[in-house]
């Protein structure tokens, strides 16, 4: 079977061989976000509607694309 | 739909910005981020190693004075705009399954034909 994209990233991550105070920086980094609070929205609430610009600067309204079928959101940090 | 606080690509040509088949969406003042309780302000610290180490300046990406980033998270909606699946953690090396997100669009998928 091939392996999932979990386990992957988690290869991937040991391999870059980070130094431990390199680490140990981005640990304190995950844990003051956890503790921030910022969890997202939770299974079975609605998802706040928005209008934003896509790649070909088209102004694009979430209610309008679940108009067709349903919708997956995806957040990301950067293409860097 | 993907969405991140980035300026819009200007990397991309006009043929290749058609060629992608999903909304690559661009969140300028972090409004959406915010709404959906990802956002939050990258650390002092953290912002020195991005610099000094990894070379990364956010606001060249983000705009000026946007150190500032989501929780990578994955939601699955329904027809009706309701979180089905999903998953949002502070570990950003970490993604939700792509197997995951295909089954709980067949579910609703499976929901709606019914």
């Amino acid at each position: 079977m091939e392996m999932s994209l979990k386990g992957r990233l988690a290869e991937f991550d040991a391999s870059r061989k980070r130094p431990p105070e390199v680490v140990a920086i981005i640990r304190r980094g995950i844990d003051y976000v956890m503790e921030s609070g910022a969890a997202g929205l939770r299974i079975g609430e609605r998802a706040p509607d928005f209008t934003l610009p896509n790649q070909r600067g088209e102004m694009v309204s979430l209610r309008d694309r679940l108009s067709s079928g349903p919708v997956v959101l995806n957040f990301y940090r950067g293409v860097w | 739909m993907a969405i991140s606080p980035e300026l819009p690509d200007n990397t991309l040509t006009m043929a290749e910005k058609h060629a992608i088949p999903i909304d690559i969406l661009s969140d300028v003042t972090s409004e959406v981020l915010k709404k959906y309780r990802l956002w939050f302000a990258v650390p002092g610290e953290v912002k020195t190693l991005y610099l000094e180490k990894f070379g990364l300046n956010l606001e060249k990406h983000n705009g000026a004075g946007r150190w500032e980033l989501p929780v990578p998270a994955t939601f699955v909606l329904d027809q009706d705009g309701i979180v089905r699946a999903g998953e949002a953690d502070p570990d950003y090396t970490v993604r939700m399954e792509p197997s995951d997100i295909v089954a709980a669009i067949r579910k609703i998928a499976g929901k709606h034909s019914m």
